[in-house]
């Protein structure tokens, strides 16, 4: 009875563990969106070297076929870069194709790592 | 309209020279942002009539000059001659006067000439007996170079080298291209089937586009990066000028606009960055007796890899 309750509760503990790693940050912001697929993009390829640009990693994360709309996220791509080096307005909300991405290649991480 | 003037300037190019879209886009790229060219090849790898092609497809004059040990800078520039019928000297425009000067095999006169080209390629305008003369808009030089290793050349001068926006490189082609050109030339090249695709009026509307092109305050920082880490690398003894930026930034505005943006980007600068830079980067002598040198666009693309842009 003792090592049923022990089993219980440990699978039960492993079981929080686990789903609170897998909670993710609602992402709101299209700068933070960013930010995580940068951070995302840099733990999947470590090798990325430093002067990587976002089309080159987004080139990268492509050949890996993932389930993503590489359409939207190119579209979201050009929209940041807009706003980012052409001093258009910030797009909002936060584009969940690429949020979607950042997930995917994370596996797991989460914001503020 | 701005991807369609690369890609159709490509496709009528194409029907002269094959296997040369790249260096066809990068010439592009050069006249929009009033630069000048370097084409470096070895003979017979369709310099000269690429550049013939460009310059018809585009509407604009062209001239060719092809330098001798012999040269004089008359011979570029031109001068006055004296006139016997009305006892007059009178200018004689030299081969300068037009919109796309091919200079070809540069090397081969001495340096006396090839500084005759700099104010022309700097100023837009060349003295002759004290007089200025402006030169046709726009205009580029597409100067032709064999390697230094080949026999009666003359190197350039670094400062003339830095007046070249960028450096093409034309390799061998590969063996499908090869046989294509083989092919093509079965029967005789026709110039004339290059058809014009742009008006003199819409090429002078998309220069003043291409200045319009926004470049940010933070682009211009992480040009000024790559050019510390140019001039900080061991194995560099002469790094990036400010002109470098210059042509740099400009050449990154017309990548931009024809691929259709109102704003330059990180790729536009990485694209133009080794074809800006490789004529300018003097590596250091020492490291490369050593063998611990790579070739310079390979240095080139390690040094930018290190530069974080803004993201």
């Amino acid at each position: 009875m003792v090592f049923l309750d022990i089993a219980i509760y440990v699978s039960l503990a492993f079981g929080i563990v686990r789903a609170v790693r897998m909670i993710q940050p609602q992402v709101r912001d299209t700068v933070t969106a960013f930010g995580f697929l940068e951070k995302a993009l840099r733990k999947k390829f470590p090798d990325l070297p430093a002067g990587f640009t976002w089309r080159e990693g987004v080139e990268r994360a492509r050949l890996l076929n993932l389930k993503v709309s590489w359409e939207e996220i190119q579209g979201a791509l050009a929209q940041y870069e807009r706003f980012r080096y052409g001093g258009g307005s910030k797009p909002e909300p936060a584009p969940a194709e690429v949020v979607k991405l950042a997930r995917i290649l994370s596996g797991g991480v989460r914001l503020g790592n | 309209m701005e991807t369609d003037l690369r890609s159709n300037v490509i496709e009528e190019v194409r029907k002269v020279v094959v296997g040369r879209e790249e260096e066809t886009g990068l010439l592009l790229v050069s006249l929009l942002a009033r630069g000048h060219a370097l084409l470096e090849g070895v003979p017979g790898v369709s310099k000269t009539m690429l550049a013939k092609a460009f310059s018809k497809c585009l509407g604009l004059g062209f001239k060719r000059a092809q330098f001798t040990p012999d040269m004089l800078p008359l011979d570029i520039i031109g001068g006055l001659i004296f006139n016997m019928k009305s006892r007059e000297f009178e200018l004689r425009k030299g081969p300068v006067f037009t919109n796309i000067l091919l200079a070809d095999e540069i090397n081969r006169a001495p340096p006396k000439v090839q500084s005759a080209l700099l104010e022309a390629m700097q100023e837009l305008q060349v003295t002759i007996e004290g007089r200025s003369e402006l030169l046709p808009v726009p205009f580029m030089v597409m100067a032709t170079q064999n390697p230094l290793e080949f026999q009666g050349v003359y190197p350039l001068p670094e400062g003339e080298l830095d007046r070249f926006m960028v450096k093409i490189k034309l390799p061998y082609p590969s063996k499908l291209v090869e046989s294509a050109i083989i092919k093509r030339n079965l029967s005789p090249m026709d110039l004339d089937a290059v058809q014009q695709v742009v008006s003199q009026p819409e090429l002078m509307e998309i220069f003043s586009r291409v200045e319009e092109v926004k470049v940010s305050d933070e682009i211009l920082d992480y040009l000024a990066s790559i050019a510390q880490e140019t001039r900080s690398d061991q194995r560099v003894s002469l790094g990036a000028s400010p002109r470098a930026l210059v042509h740099l930034v400009h050449s990154s505005r017309a990548n931009a606009y024809l691929d259709g943006r109102s704003f330059v980007v990180p790729d536009d600068v990485k694209r133009m960055l080794v074809h800006v830079l490789t004529h300018r980067l003097k590596l250091d002598q020492s490291q490369i007796l050593r063998g611990s040198t790579p070739d310079v666009d390979v240095l080139i693309r390690e040094v930018v890899e290190r530069v974080k842009p803004p993201r």
